[in-house]
């Protein structure tokens, strides 16, 4: 028994960006596999969860900007090599590739919030900004934790608070996705842990930070598509393949 | 974010070089002698380093925020300790070689672990002047966390950075630090200072700390190899003793960072202990490019998992090392980690005999042992 579960993530384009990328005359596509039983486990368990939406349907009707899609690109990009670094720190640093690993899952994580962050303002500024306030929000509430840590560590450095600010907004930025992908992703890594005798107690943080990634990305992702429209059938797209080994 | 991640692959080169009063200088696969460079006005610790220890080889980073960094560490600490030879005993002479040689990695945190009382439980070799030495086979002990009390150490420079001061002590004993335990159980010894223990002087002086090699065996070849700076500064002790047939067995005592600060942690990807090994295995094959010496790589990782990628590079580079098991020896952390490759020497492991020691003897980490033939 086995196989692989294929998720196919599209970003619609404009007939404007339709010719660029005609122009350019490739359109990529790029696979992530997911090999540790515990990202399986937390990747479907936040997708079936679908973490990260609003909830609400927007009365008025939202417009984009090209600031905003600029911003978008931005934060987009900040944010998903953030959560794409973190998420990937603990499962890399047990491969032989380590950095590289990291790096790797870091550009990807940046490829995907670059998509979303365009498609995002594009359409809807005002999701943009609400991404920069949750930012803000993050890297404030980051660097206060660390701050409050001081007294009780053995080494702590300004450059810390600084890492935590940088934490924490990621975290904003991803929303509420971000919020509930981490702490179900604690639970399900304490939980593996207990049940698994090889699991290390990091390798449950290692969990808690694969949720909050794959929560952070289904948020930007499902407010991306959200917010535009459906592609055209002849329009290109821009494809992500999460092919899921079970 | 990607920036600081793709920037850090410019601050994490682990690219070494020989340093000293001959600098030796690869160029292009060329190595050329360089006589008194004018570095060492630059860094006044260099000088530092050839204090007592007679023909130590000395490596580091070439980077210079690394040699920078570690300059700064090197000026709070006293000289190099090598005495190269055991104390003279015919009955320990003339054990012969053959029937084993024991090798014990311990880190024991800073005169808390009982060298003595491990010694005599555990090796059955007994530290008393009076009474005749003797022991099932010779023996290596590669030491983390050793201590050194002298007025060789001097004062701490003003503004450089000095770790605050442990002084841990055994359950039952004094307080001995590395060169006194050398003394009282007639061992060679090879230690190499790394920081600075606190700043103000304990009961027998001013202390420094850092790794160090005993052997019931003589010490021949010493080399110090400061590793790429993380958190703290890090010096590998390597020294070689003689095995049958005119062979020689390369020992090495290491002890890598826990980690640097969060912000180092997210812009390496979490590699700085993957940094300080790669450093210091470009020091060992400048020393042996063939991997033809048989060698012993063995110490405190600060590795939080067997899985870590510093334990798989590990084990790719000393191909013939036990598997590193599971196994705590500190709390519920599995720091302490020994490594082996044969090469081309007449070395071997004996199988089953890496394990670790359940009494810990007052250390935060517990020792871990390993029998070759």
């Amino acid at each position: 028994m086995g196989g692989q579960l294929r998720i196919r993530l599209g970003v619609p384009l404009t007939e404007q960006e339709a010719a660029l990328v005609r122009l350019v005359g490739r359109i990529r596509t790029t696979r992530v596999a997911i090999q540790s039983p515990a990202a399986i486990l937390s990747f479907l368990l936040f997708l079936a969860a679908g973490p990260g939406s609003d909830g609400t349907v927007q009365a008025q009707e939202t417009t984009g900007s090209t600031e905003a899609t600029v911003a978008g690109a931005a934060m987009g990009l900040y944010a998903g090599a953030a959560l794409g670094g973190l998420a990937s720190l603990v499962p890399c640093n047990q491969t032989l590739a380590g950095i590289s690993c990291v790096r790797t899952v870091a550009v990807l994580g940046a490829g995907i919030g670059l998509a979303s962050g365009v498609t995002l303002g594009r359409e809807d500024s005002d999701a943009i900004w609400d991404a920069y306030r949750r930012a803000g929000v993050g890297f404030l509430a980051g660097s206060a934790v660390v701050l409050a840590l001081e007294p009780f560590v053995d080494r702590w450095s300004w450059a810390d608070v600084a890492a935590g600010g940088v934490i924490g907004s990621s975290i904003g930025a991803g929303g509420s996705g971000a919020w509930i992908g981490l702490v179900l992703g604690m639970g399900v890594g304490a939980g593996l842990w207990q049940v698994i005798p090889s699991m290390e107690m990091p390798d449950a943080i290692g969990v808690g930070l694969i949720g909050m990634a794959v929560g952070g990305f289904t948020s930007w992702i499902i407010r991306a598509v959200d917010a535009g429209d459906s592609p055209a059938s002849d329009l290109p797209v821009l494809q992500f393949d999460v092919a899921v080994p079970w | 974010m990607l920036v600081v991640i793709f920037c850090a692959s410019c601050t994490v080169s682990h690219r070494m070089q020989p340093v000293g009063p001959r600098d030796v200088r690869s160029q292009a696969g060329a190595v050329a002698m360089v006589e008194g460079t004018a570095e060492h006005g630059e860094y006044p610790c260099e000088a530092r380093r050839e204090g007592e220890g007679e023909g130590v080889r000395w490596f580091g980073p070439q980077r210079e925020p690394d040699r920078r960094a570690l300059a700064a560490w090197c000026s709070g600490v006293g000289p190099v300790e090598f005495r190269p030879y055991p104390a003279s005993d015919g009955s320990l002479s003339s054990q012969p070689l053959n029937s084993g040689f024991t090798v014990v990695t311990w880190n024991v945190h800073v005169g808390g672990g009982d060298l003595v009382g491990f010694l005599g439980d555990e090796l059955e070799y007994v530290c008393d002047a009076r009474e005749p030495r003797k022991t099932k086979r010779h023996f290596a002990l590669l030491v983390q966390e050793a201590h050194r009390a002298s007025s060789s150490v001097p004062e701490v420079p003003e503004g450089a950075p000095a770790r605050d001061r442990i002084t841990a002590a055994p359950p039952d004993g004094p307080r001995l630090d590395i060169v006194q335990v050398a003394e009282k159980c007639g061992l060679a010894l090879l230690y190499v200072p790394s920081m600075r223990n606190g700043t103000e002087a304990g009961e027998l002086g001013r202390e420094d700390r850092g790794s160090a090699i005993l052997s019931t065996l003589p010490l021949t070849e010493p080399v110090a190899i400061e590793l790429p700076f993380e958190a703290q500064r890090r010096v590998t002790v390597v020294a070689s003793v003689p095995g049958p047939g005119g062979s020689e067995l390369r020992l090495a005592s290491v002890h890598y960072d826990v980690a640097g600060n969060i912000l180092r942690v997210l812009g390496t990807g979490g590699s700085m202990r993957v940094r300080q090994n790669d450093g210091m295995t470009e020091a060992l094959d400048l020393m042996d490019p063939e991997r033809a010496i048989p060698i012993v790589v063995a110490g405190d990782l600060n590795t939080w998992s067997y899985r870590e990628t510093v334990v798989q590079r590990m084990l790719e580079t000393y191909p013939d090392s036990p598997p590193p098991g599971n196994e705590k020896t500190r709390g519920n952390w599995p720091p302490d980690h020994l490594f082996f490759r044969a090469g081309a020497g007449a070395f071997g492991l004996v199988e089953d005999s890496y394990r670790v020691v359940d009494d810990a003897y007052g250390s935060d980490h517990k020792a871990r042992l390993a029998t070759f033939y």
